[in-house]
């Protein structure tokens, strides 16, 4: 059978399970219309007597934050709840008596889970952006929607690479909960979901610029709004390309050692 | 014939903690504790032939478990050798894991949200296995544990007897060489047991597939295993026919007795002790080769005997009393 049709059935088995969780599914998009209408309310009324707040105009601070998080949303991965779940409660023991290596099967599992869930996200999303599509700036050229939406893509296999090395962390300890807590506060504040970070001294906004975190909601909104270049874009790729190669290795390094300590408890 | 299974001077060390009880304990803990090492199992050492139906006996903790994990690529070990149809489990070769199979009772390999339909599915993406070898081997399964009705049913739905079925079927659609049940009949009823052990014997026999089997009920391996492993503490104590551990470990049968009218214990003094007792029924312990001139001398007693059985100890009996003769 060939590989990408292995991938298609598993991939297909946990995407049909999404489904079942109906009533989480509604709850959360009630939550997200929810967020994004106080984004709205909130800046409008931040904005009120005035043109310009710390560089950015109103259409371009509401247009920072409800992008944001739909960038925000479709790069998102749960995959370090399940990776927990398997190896603390012995289902890894069910996959790694299979032919097919766990990292490779974790790929299609997760697309599978999140793949529902991530569509009606930003479904809701656009369905709450659009009505008010004349407070919000236009679309930019081609060029740059292309970067962007390469951006995301490369910011979501990050997400599931970092996602997979918190998970690993119960190979030596259950308590991964701080651990992503803590890198959840840093992504959160050094990806600019709390504020645009080109209001923090340079230096942060050096550091950011290395780090994965800003290219999953800052940096791709920046390009939207025409505050960074083609180049800037280009040069935002090639980072991410880089963390990619360091994370895929550290994620298989972990893995190799934490597989090494695996008990199969429960069974 | 040629070993299937070969286990060399096996050991597993499993790491654990201790900490001292209550709070002060618990801040120790934080910042120092102590690691102590725990030998799962300890040197052992088997080999199993193809087609084998092998019973691994002993109480939790012996290390049952430990050793199919270990061969069946789960958990590393910290010593000696295993070689499973030529390949080492601990190098995970896909070549090796595409020949045998696990079945864990205690753990589901079936996604419980979904019909089991579709968690087969799943296993065939797993191993690869071809779209016409999936249908054959699908039907036959099916077809042999009668359980066509419940394919389309969420997992979570069925009962633990048909889950067991389709955990068995998942296991199979690849048609192992070697198979390591792990408690497959724990909670079931006993019709679920009855039918999980005929189909697991009827495909043993049929398939020639080398099987490990550990269960904790007796009438599993009185009725599926010629051979048993016991283990216990991490270290094999009897590797055997099963018949050969009775004879060698219960040199008495039983004669199970009931009478007509109530007599005494006093009645049957002298003809072998009695190990149970009631006024219209007992059971005597004699000696193998003393049981038949015992029950023609309890016939011939001038006691109201209705019904006579000469019967053998229960398997049960036979271990634990080995287990207490060791401990």
């Amino acid at each position: 059978m060939p590989l990408l049709r292995r991938y298609y059935h598993i991939f297909s088995a946990f995407w049909q399970r999404g489904l079942t969780y109906r009533s989480t599914i509604i709850g959360y998009r009630i939550g997200e219309i929810t967020e994004l209408l106080v984004i709205i309310l909130l800046w409008s009324r931040i904005f009120e007597g005035h043109t310009v707040i710390l560089g950015y105009t109103k259409p371009e601070m509401i247009t920072y934050f409800l992008l944001g998080n739909l960038f925000g949303v479709a790069v998102r991965s749960y995959a370090r709840e399940s990776i927990s779940r398997d190896i603390s409660e012995g289902g890894l023991s069910a996959i790694i008596t299979k032919p097919m290596s766990y990292l490779s099967f974790l790929a299609p599992r997760e697309i599978g889970r999140m793949s529902l869930p991530t569509i009606l996200s930003i479904i809701t999303n656009l369905l709450v952006i659009l009505p008010f599509h004349a407070l919000l700036i236009d679309l930019p050229n081609l060029g740059i929607i292309l970067i962007i939406i390469a951006m995301l893509a490369l910011a979501l296999i990050i997400e599931f690479l970092i996602n997979y090395l918190i998970g690993f962390i119960t190979f030596w300890t259950e308590e991964t909960e701080a651990i992503f807590d803590v890198i959840g506060r840093l992504k959160r504040f050094f990806s600019g979901y709390y504020f645009p970070l080109s209001l923090m001294p340079v230096a942060l906004i050096t550091l950011s610029g290395w780090m994965p975190f800003s290219y999953s909601f800052f940096t791709p909104a920046q390009l939207y709004l025409g505050k960074m270049s083609i180049t800037d874009g280009l040069r935002g790729l090639g980072i991410e390309a880089a963390w990619i190669v360091i994370l895929w290795l550290a994620v298989k390094l972990m893995y190799k050692r934490g597989r090494k300590r695996y008990e199969g408890v429960n069974i | 014939m040629e070993p299937v299974i070969i286990v060399k001077n096996l050991v597993k060390q499993y790491a654990f903690y201790r900490k001292e009880p209550g709070i002060k304990g618990s801040i120790k803990a934080l910042f120092y504790r102590k690691k102590e090492f725990r030998d799962a199992v300890k040197d052992i050492n088997f080999s199993i032939e193809r087609g084998e139906l092998v019973g691994f006996l002993g109480p939790n903790g012996a290390g049952k478990t430990t050793t199919l994990k270990i061969l069946s690529c789960i958990v590393e070990r910290s010593g000696g050798s295993a070689n499973v149809l030529g390949y080492d489990p601990g190098r995970r070769q896909p070549e090796y894991k595409s020949r045998f199979a696990i079945v864990m009772g205690q753990k589901d390999q079936l996604i419980g949200t979904l019909p089991c339909f579709e968690s087969f599915k799943m296993v065939q993406a797993l191993y690869g296995i071809s779209d016409k070898v999936f249908t054959e081997n699908l039907e036959e399964l099916v077809t042999l544990l009668d359980v066509r009705d419940l394919l389309d049913i969420q997992v979570r739905k069925l009962s633990l007897g048909q889950r067991m079925k389709c955990e068995l079927i998942a296991a199979l659609l690849h048609k192992p060489e070697v198979l390591f049940l792990d408690e497959p009949t724990i909670g079931l009823d006993v019709v679920a047991q009855k039918s999980i052990r005929e189909f697991i014997k009827h495909y043993n026999q049929k398939n020639k597939t080398t099987i490990i089997l550990t269960s904790h009920y007796m009438e599993d391996i009185e009725e599926l295993c010629k051979r048993v492993i016991i283990i216990d503490k991490g270290s094999i104590i009897y590797d055997g026919q099963l018949s050969d551990l009775i004879k060698k470990h219960a040199p008495y049968k039983l004669l199970k007795v009931t009478f007509t009218q109530d007599i005494t214990r006093e009645q049957l003094a002298g003809l072998g002790e009695i190990s149970e007792f009631q006024p219209y029924a007992a059971t005597l312990r004699v000696r193998r080769e003393e049981a038949t001139k015992t029950a023609a001398m309890l016939l011939n007693a001038g006691l109201p005997v209705d019904d006579l059985l000469i019967d053998e100890v229960e398997v049960d009996d036979v271990i634990r009393t080995i287990f207490n003769e060791k401990r």
